[in-house]
């Protein structure tokens, strides 16, 4: 587990909806789409990451309910 | 108390009053035939309740949302099926056992597999589109070859001895060709379904996909052996792969109202 404060309260989110092997690899993955790494992630970074993830999400809790998780993760910069 | 546990609690009721009431036959065979042909339409309405509870849960008609309405779809065709056969046979006395196809089967079941076939593909895509892990490619080729396992094995101890029976006719033939090939359309997602969520482990956003899976394949399970054991006129009231049928839209039901559930506690 990552010692980023910012991944910390991301995986704390997103490890009981997803799980824990699937929120590690999600983030890893889409953290290199957006040209970072987990431990590097801040704040700035959420504005690419949340939507991502949203888009991830989508297909199993609908548009509105994937957005509300979209815009949990941006306030996580705070 | 969730409505969740309340269908699990409704379920295994309904599954052991199954399983007495086919094992031990109390009033005889009129009491079964009223009994195997009501039973369906109760679980198929409890499936149609717990699809409706999730596709309200939906605030977005999105790719999702589609998906679900196209299982609802297939369940309503499929309840209505499951009614007018239990109708045929309480009502107008139709000897549902020598008479296929019937119009349960027009009406409800032959329409009723292409928009879940639609739905269920339409869940492995946008899963395919979310980026999530799809898991090991070694389970994938290991699954094709079961597959093509399942489909020879099916194609050689069903289709063939339908297709060479003199008795049956054309129309019928198709029917019971229809069925099986359209259950592996069916169960093919609905396994890559169970796989995935397994990758979830015990994440809640798992539930709905891995009851809807398990439902699919105790339904596809049934359907194949409904086909071998109509075909053979081995089929009657109480036969044990009802209970498949059953558990098999309890399951799905169940999927439903998981994800309600799941949709409300974000």
């Amino acid at each position: 587990m990552t010692k980023n404060i910012i991944a910390v309260k991301i995986e704390s989110y997103l490890m009981p909806l997803i799980g824990e092997l699937l929120t590690a690899g999600t983030l890893k993955v889409q953290c290199e789409k957006i040209g970072t790494t987990v431990d590097k992630l801040n704040a700035m970074d959420l504005q690419n990451l949340a939507p991502r993830l949203e888009q991830a999400l989508v297909i199993f809790l609908g548009g509105d309910r994937a957005r509300k998780v979209s815009r949990q993760i941006l306030t996580m910069s705070f | 108390m969730k409505k969740s546990k309340l269908l699990w609690i409704m379920g295994l009721v309904i599954i052991v009053i199954n399983l007495y009431v086919y094992i031990f036959k109390p009033g005889g065979d009129v009491v079964l035939k009223y009994f195997s042909d009501i039973l369906p339409v109760i679980c198929s309405f409890i499936t149609v309740l717990g699809l409706s509870a999730a596709l309200k849960s939906f605030k977005v008609f999105d790719q999702a949302k589609l998906s679900w309405f196209l299982l609802l779809i297939g369940i309503v065709l499929f309840f209505l099926g499951e009614t007018i056969y239990g109708v045929l046979e309480l009502v107008f006395k139709v000897d549902v056992a020598n008479v296929f196809p019937t119009y349960a089967d027009w009406i409800g079941w032959i329409p009723g597999y292409i928009p879940m076939i639609i739905g269920l593909w339409l869940l492995v895509n946008g899963y395919k589109k979310s980026g999530f892990s799809f898991g090991n490619p070694r389970t994938y080729v290991l699954a094709s070859i079961f597959f093509i396992l399942l489909a020879v094995a099916i194609i050689t101890t069903i289709l063939i001895p339908i297709a060479h029976d003199s008795e049956t006719s054309t129309i019928a033939k198709y029917v019971y060709f229809y069925y099986p090939i359209f259950d592996i359309f069916i169960i093919v997602p609905a396994v890559i379904l169970a796989y995935i969520t397994n990758l979830f482990g015990k994440a809640k956003i798992s539930l709905p996909w891995r009851y809807i899976a398990l439902g699919f394949i105790c339904m596809t399970i049934a359907d194949i052996l409904y086909s071998y054991l109509q075909w053979s006129s081995q089929y009657g009231s109480g036969n044990y792969t009802d209970l498949a049928w059953h558990a098999g839209y309890l399951f799905i039901a169940l999927g439903g109202l998981y994800q309600k559930e799941l949709i409300d506690s974000v």
